[in-house]
C-alpha cells in the first residue's frame, strides 16, 4: 500500500481521457488494473469516493480534486469538499491527518 | 558575458488565460497586473527567461527530482490544460547545459531533464509576461509541492549558483529570471467550492503570511525571509504554500535590492514583483 499508487491514478486520469471514461463505465475492473496495484482497502475507499480516507492514506488532496473535477468516483467539487470537510469537523486537530494544514 | 538583467515573480494560477478574457473587474486586475511585470521586463530586451517553478505532477509523476534543469532545444506546453493557449517555446540548450554543469562541478547536484513539456505552472507565466517577446527560456524545476522539499535557504542558493553560471558563460545574453507561484494556496482542501472566494473556491489559510512575504519583499529583507519560511510556516500556508521556494531561488540571482514594482493582488495568495537589475 502506497500513496504513490493511489496519486498515480489520479494523475493518469487526469492525462488521458480513455482512461477517465473507462473508469466512468467499470470502476472496479478499471482500478484491477492499476500498476501499482491498489491494496483492497484503497479500491474500497475510490469505488465509495471516500477522499477522506485516501487523503488519510496519504493521498495528495491536490489530485484527488483533479480526480473531483472530472467527475470520477462519484464526486463532483461540492461533493469532495463536503466529504472533506466532515471529516475536518469530526477532527479539527487533524488527529487522523485528515488536516495537515490547520485551517482558519 | 552573461548578464542578469532582472527578476520577476508572479502567480500562475491556471484559469487566469481564460478568466482575463472575461468582461469582469477580475479580469481588468489580472491583465493589469501582468501587464506591469510585462512592461518592465519588456524594456529589459532579454534573450532568455530563467523561470523557477514547481511541476504540478505532470512532467514529473514517478520520479520526482529536488532541483532539475530542461536541457532541450524546444519544449512546449501547456501540457495539463488542454483549453488553454498552447505555445512550442525555444529553450536555450546552451546556457541550459552550462548552467547544470557549473551546478554539478561546483557542488549543487542538479539533474538534467531532456525530454519534457511543461505545465500550467510555467505556461502561464510566459503566456502573460513572454509570448511575445521571442525570448528562449530555461526551466529550473523546484520541487515544491510534495515532501521533503528543499529548504529555503537550499533554494537561495540554488539560485545564487545559477546566477554564477549565467554571470560566466562566454555567451553575451540578456538574462531575465522568473519566479513562479503563490505564497498562500491550499487546494483540493474544505475551501474548495466554497462561494466567498472569486474563483469559487477561497484556498488562501494564512493570509496574514502573504502580507508578511510581501512587506519583507518590498524591504529587500530577504535574509528574514529565508530566516521564516520554514516547512511548518509553508505548511500552514496550504498544500502550494512551498511555491514560495521559486520566488526564493529567483531572489538568490541578485543582491537584494527593493523592488521597482510589488504588488499583492486583493485578498489572493500572490503578487506580482519586478526587479530591474539593468535597465537599456
Amino acid at each position: 500500500m502506497t500513496a504513490y499508487a493511489i496519486n498515480k491514478v489520479c494523475i493518469q486520469a487526469a492525462a488521458d481521457a480513455n482512461l477517465r471514461r473507462r473508469i466512468k463505465i467499470d470502476p472496479e475492473g478499471t482500478l484491477q488494473t492499476s500498476v501499482p496495484p491498489l491494496s483492497a482497502e484503497e479500491k474500497a475507499a475510490f469505488l465509495a469516493g471516500d477522499v477522506a480516507e485516501l487523503v488519510r492514506m496519504g493521498a495528495s488532496r491536490y489530485l484527488l480534486m483533479g480526480a473531483a473535477r472530472s467527475g470520477l468516483f462519484g464526486l463532483d467539487i461540492p461533493t469532495f469538499t463536503e466529504k472533506l470537510r466532515a471529516a475536518y469537523l469530526a477532527d479539527p486537530d487533524g488527529r487522523s491527518d485528515i488536516s495537515p494544514v490547520k485551517y482558519p | 558575458m552573461g548578464k542578469i538583467v532582472g527578476a520577476f515573480g508572479v502567480p500562475h494560477y491556471p484559469r487566469f488565460p481564460l478568466m482575463a478574457r472575461e468582461n469582469t473587474p477580475l479580469a481588468s486586475e489580472i491583465e493589469r497586473l501582468y501587464g506591469e511585470v510585462a512592461g518592465h521586463l519588456r524594456e529589459l530586451e532579454p534573450d532568455v527567461l530563467v523561470i523557477f517553478s514547481s511541476d504540478h505532477f505532470q512532467t514529473f509523476v514517478a520520479d520526482i527530482p529536488i532541483f532539475s534543469i530542461g536541457v532541450a532545444e524546444s519544449t512546449d506546453g501547456p501540457c495539463d490544460q488542454p483549453d488553454l493557449p498552447a505555445y512550442k517555446v525555444p529553450v536555450d540548450y546552451r546556457l541550459a547545459q552550462q548552467m547544470q554543469t557549473h551546478a554539478v562541478k561546483t557542488g549543487f547536484d542538479v539533474g538534467m531533464h531532456q525530454e519534457f513539456a511543461l505545465d500550467h505552472t510555467f505556461m502561464v507565466p510566459y503566456h502573460f509576461i513572454a509570448r511575445d517577446l521571442g525570448a528562449s527560456i530555461v526551466p529550473v524545476f523546484i520541487s515544491g509541492l510534495l515532501q521533503p522539499t528543499p529548504t529555503a535557504q537550499r533554494c537561495f542558493d540554488l539560485g545564487a549558483r545559477l546566477r554564477e553560471a549565467i554571470e560566466t558563460t562566454p555567451d553575451d545574453k540578456r538574462v531575465a529570471i522568473v519566479g513562479s507561484g503563490s505564497f498562500s494556496l491550499d487546494l483540493g482542501g474544505i475551501h474548495e467550492g466554497a462561494s466567498d472566494g472569486p474563483f469559487r473556491f477561497d484556498g488562501v489559510t494564512d493570509s496574514v503570511w502573504v502580507d508578511r512575504v510581501v512587506s519583507l519583499l518590498s524591504e529587500a529583507k530577504t535574509s528574514e525571509i529565508l530566516e521564516e519560511s520554514t516547512d511548518e510556516q509553508m505548511g500552514r500556508a496550504g498544500n502550494i504554500g512551498g511555491e514560495l521556494l521559486n520566488w526564493i531561488a529567483m531572489l538568490g540571482t541578485f543582491d537584494a535590492r527593493e523592488p521597482d514594482f510589488l504588488e499583492r493582488q486583493g485578498d489572493l495568495g500572490h503578487a506580482y514583483g519586478a526587479w530591474k537589475i539593468d535597465g537599456r
